[in-house]
């Protein structure tokens, strides 16, 4: 059937402004189609419909090309914000595939931001929280990455929460938590965002998967965090899972100036402690952070502690000499030097 | 240093945060057809430094003046100015203003607007900010919008060809793309 | 400004026509106009309207008891199309643009889009198909132009030594509308690498007035390259050479300000070499906003101490309050907190920057260490957030 059928024309008979938008956008069209009449264009303007639409977004994440899949699933989620809820999140509530709820949820994900209404959220949430198939409880949590989620949680009287999400059975859908955490974190608010970040490692400490914990507090920016959640971390170096202890170092290279000094001491014991390599690395990587330039000295005074991580002194060594001011760039310089 | 070592140490930036900043996609702020850009580098196109885009549609306290970034983002607010079409003395010139703080020290901001119910710090996507109005250092009601390092305004953000004087900046059309 | 004024119109003439978007608007606005004027006020109208409108002294929370209710949005909405899917499947160069003139002459740039990314895939590391595109290229305008450049760019194919030779020709020709020597060389940008010789050619058309807006492009497209060079090998150095050279150079203040703009992108550290140049940049240029971008790339060099003295040199002969704010701020993101006896001797040769120097000096006693951190916790107290030249 094609995706704009007269069946999907006739069923968007309402008197609405969302018609009235609709009807708009096909007046533009009406030139184009008069002029081209003749050469048998190999696309031929039509109305839209949500039913329409939502077929050809079915159909192209099916077979489509990469781009066509782009197209539709952007086109949607554009038609999401001029068009009344209740049809869109009808959808969400009945949709069985997880790619087209995945494109769903981000529609409505992107209705409720454009809009301001988190509200429009609860459906999503409800089956991200509650559906039988893990992988339709994925694709719900992946359709709200991108957006300010843990705000929109809240707002929802945090009925649903990433702490709650990352015990999920299913690992798909713990990675998915993961994913929208550090994207949110990132690209968001590029690490600004205090909320954010205590979330992110309220949900690590809450996870019982430690690779997901891990990728949490290695990847999400303490630079906001307060002082209960830095001591959290710092309870989270004596840890078991020695990559979640790496993890919880690198974490404390991040707290904010204030922390400083008393973790760069949690870290020093860390070093000279912790038998395994990689926390040992995390370690001096954090210790570097905390003080940038002013950080040799301690790094100096841990030489010959662990031999095999003295080429990993002399490389932070060689970076800070550098005289940088950024960390980013320091980091950047000390691993052109290590590799 | 030879490229594979140059890669690892690219990926080894990607894989953990170290705040790396990324371009995203700047729309028109106005939801009007007639909107336009009427200052890029050059004041009035023509006249002195400037490195910033002025976009208006000739009306004051009446349209809204939306977030240009494509995507979710956290608009600060920065308000407190009177209603104001054609300048006033406020915050350093910037009237009514939202900045979007990116990784180091890019920002993107948004200026001049005349504050109303929808105005106050928030996380949206091209959500209204408050109406395009002329608060601060304006002789017309516009909306500025510059894309800064550690306050030093940049000018390659203008679209991959170029976004010039006499731009739609209709909101359906990207006329930049920021570095935050 | 020192610059003719015809210049500054040409430069931005010349890129008029050249936004995907804005092209798609104009033609796709006569019906577009029509079918949503109900929502649309003429500007005159809407002028008209707000004076005396109510609005609020500082509305959010103020209390007024009166609040206009903004005009409606005219918010975008893609259309929709039979045969897509069965396009998809079958696209060739020989029914795209028969495609592409449906959705430019619908206004839809959603479907554009997907048109061009569905032309990358098309594409793909075919040269003859991206030379086919070539030709289109040459002979349209915006915003069918925007279209095949911007597949092309993204495509594998435009790495093509004969890919890129006929783009610096297209760049290079003086016979071509500016606004398609333009798209030519911005298409370069996405270029892993460039030649020495292709650096050169790139260099003379930013050096050459009469290119206007490619010149412009050309800039850009040499810094972009640089950043690309750089994560991947290491390489900046002939690109940053020649940046600077256009940078110190160019009669065109946009140029040369985008030419020291370029390195931001990527942040090479600048060997000690170039800190004499730089310096001299930053005192000497005509232009504030030139000035004040040398004073921001002095700041992430191999020799930070030299940049100081650069700094400590040029903030007493600078007469530019906001240029003179740079080389303080910048001092900092240099030299860190042992920049902050510099900053004293500043803030004592002008008083306006005490308060700045009491800033940092409280940041860095909170054990903040990073000059990201650093900047996020500054206030800025100069009247610097609109240029000079303002009110506007």
């Amino acid at each position: 059937m094609s995706p704009h059928s007269r069946e999907g024309m006739t069923r968007m008979n309402r008197p609405s402004r969302w018609r009235v938008a609709l009807l708009a956008s096909a007046a533009w069209l009406l030139p184009v189609t008069a002029s081209a009449a003749g050469n048998e264009p190999p696309l031929r303007a039509t109305t839209c419909s949500f039913t329409g639409m939502l077929d050809e977004l079915r159909a192209a994440l099916k077979t489509g090309s990469p781009a066509y899949r782009k197209y539709v699933k952007e086109r949607l989620k554009m038609a999401a914000r001029v068009m009344p809820a209740e049809e869109l999140l009808a959808a969400v509530q009945r949709e069985r595939d997880p790619d087209v709820l995945e494109a769903l949820g981000g529609a409505v994900a992107g209705k409720a931001s454009f809009s301001e209404d988190a509200s429009l959220l609860q459906p999503l949430l409800a089956r991200a929280a509650s559906d039988s198939d893990p992988a339709l409880r994925a694709a719900a949590v992946r359709g709200l990455k991108g957006i300010g989620s843990v705000d929109a949680m809240g707002k929802n009287g945090n009925v649903v929460t990433y702490e709650q999400l990352i015990r999920d059975s299913a690992p798909e859908v713990r990675q998915a938590v993961v994913e929208n955490l550090v994207h949110e974190n990132a690209k968001v608010y590029f690490g600004h965002d205090q909320t954010v970040s205590e979330t992110a490692v309220a949900t690590a400490l809450a996870s019982r998967d430690p690779e997901a914990a891990a990728k949490l507090l290695s990847e999400v920016s303490m630079e906001q965090v307060g002082h209960e959640t830095v001591e959290k971390l710092r309870g989270n170096l004596r840890t078991d899972h020695p990559g979640l202890r790496a993890a919880s170092a690198t974490a404390l290279g991040g707290v904010p100036g204030a922390e400083a000094a008393s973790t760069r001491r949690s870290l020093v014991d860390l070093y000279r402690t912790d038998k395994d390599p990689a926390v040992r690395k995390a370690a001096l990587q954090g210790i570097a952070r905390l003080g940038m330039g002013g950080a040799s000295t301690t790094l100096e005074s841990l030489r010959g502690v662990a031999p095999g991580m003295d080429a990993e002194i002399d490389a932070w060594q060689s970076a800070l000499r550098l005289g940088l001011q950024e960390w980013h760039l320091v980091l950047r310089e000390k691993e052109r030097i290590r590799e | 240093m030879n490229a594979k070592k140059m890669m690892y140490a690219a990926a080894a930036l990607v894989a953990g945060w170290a705040g790396v900043a990324v371009s995203a996609t700047a729309k028109g702020p106005i939801c009007d057809t007639t909107a336009y850009v009427n200052s890029t580098t050059y004041y009035s196109c023509s006249g002195s430094s400037h490195t910033a885009l002025d976009i208006g549609n000739g009306s004051c306290n009446e349209w809204n003046h939306r977030g240009m970034l494509a995507g979710s983002y956290y608009y600060k607010y920065y308000g407190g100015c009177a209603g104001a079409c054609y300048g006033s003395t406020c915050n350093g010139g910037a009237g009514n203003y939202y900045v979007v703080t990116g990784a180091n020290g890019w920002d993107f901001r948004q200026l001049h607007f005349y504050a109303n119910v929808s105005s106050g710090s928030k996380t949206c996507d091209g959500c209204a900010l408050g109406l395009v109005g002329g608060t601060g250092q304006a002789t017309g009601p516009h909306v500025h919008a510059d894309n800064r390092q550690y306050a030093t305004r940049k000018s390659a953000w203008y679209t991959s060809k170029g976004t010039t004087c006499g731009t739609n900046a209709y909101c359906g059309n990207i006329i930049g793309a920021p570095t935050l | 400004m020192q610059r003719p004024s015809i210049k500054a119109a040409a430069l931005f003439g010349a890129l008029l026509l050249i936004v995907l978007g804005a092209a798609l608007v104009s033609r796709g606005s006569g019906p577009a106009g029509e079918g949503a004027s109900d929502s649309v006020a003429t500007p005159e109208a809407s002028a008209g309207k707000a004076r005396g409108a109510t609005g609020s002294a500082n509305a959010a929370g103020s209390g007024q008891p009166q609040e206009a209710t903004p005009k409606e949005d005219v918010l975008p909405m893609p259309g929709c199309w039979e045969g897509v899917g069965e396009f998809d499947k079958d696209t060739s160069l020989d029914n795209f643009r028969q495609a592409l003139a449906s959705a430019v002459g619908a206004g839809d740039r959603e479907l554009a889009q997907y048109l061009q990314e569905r032309l990358t895939e098309l594409i793909g590391g075919d040269t003859r198909r991206a030379l086919q595109v070539l030709d289109w290229a040459e002979k349209s305008q915006q915003p069918e132009l925007g279209v095949f450049m911007e597949a092309l760019k993204d495509a594998a194919a435009v790495h093509d030594p004969k890919v890129v030779e006929r783009l610096l020709k297209m760049g290079e020709d003086p016979g071509a509308q500016l606004v398609n020597r333009a798209a030519a060389l911005d298409t370069l940008e996405s270029q892993k690498s460039l030649s020495a010789a292709n650096i050169q050619r790139l260099k003379a058309v930013a050096m050459d007035v009469s290119t206007d807006s490619a010149g412009w492009v050309a800039t850009r497209t040499l810094g972009r390259v640089m950043k690309e060079d750089y994560e991947r090998t290491g390489n900046f150095a002939p690109y940053w050479k020649e940046l600077m050279d256009i940078g110190e150079k160019s009669e065109d203040m946009a140029v040369r300000l985008l030419a020291l703009e370029m390195p931001s992108y990527s942040n090479p550290i600048i060997g000690g070499d170039s800190i004499e140049r730089l310096s001299t940049i930053m005192r000497k240029d005509k232009e504030r906003d030139v000035r004040e971008m040398a004073a921001f790339r002095l700041a992430v060099t191999e020799t930070p101490e030299k940049a100081l003295e650069a700094y400590r040199t040029a903030f007493p002969a600078e007469q530019d309050e906001c240029v003179r704010w740079a080389i303080f701020r910048f001092a900092v993101r240099a030299g860190g907190a042992q920049a902050l006896p510099l900053l004293a001797q500043m803030a004592a040769q002008d008083p306006r920057f005490l308060q700045d120097y009491q800033d940092f000096q409280k940041l860095y006693a909170s054990g903040a260490v990073d000059f990201v951190r650093i900047w996020l916790g500054k206030e800025e107290r100069h009247q610097c957030l609109v240029e000079e030249g303002a009110p506007h």
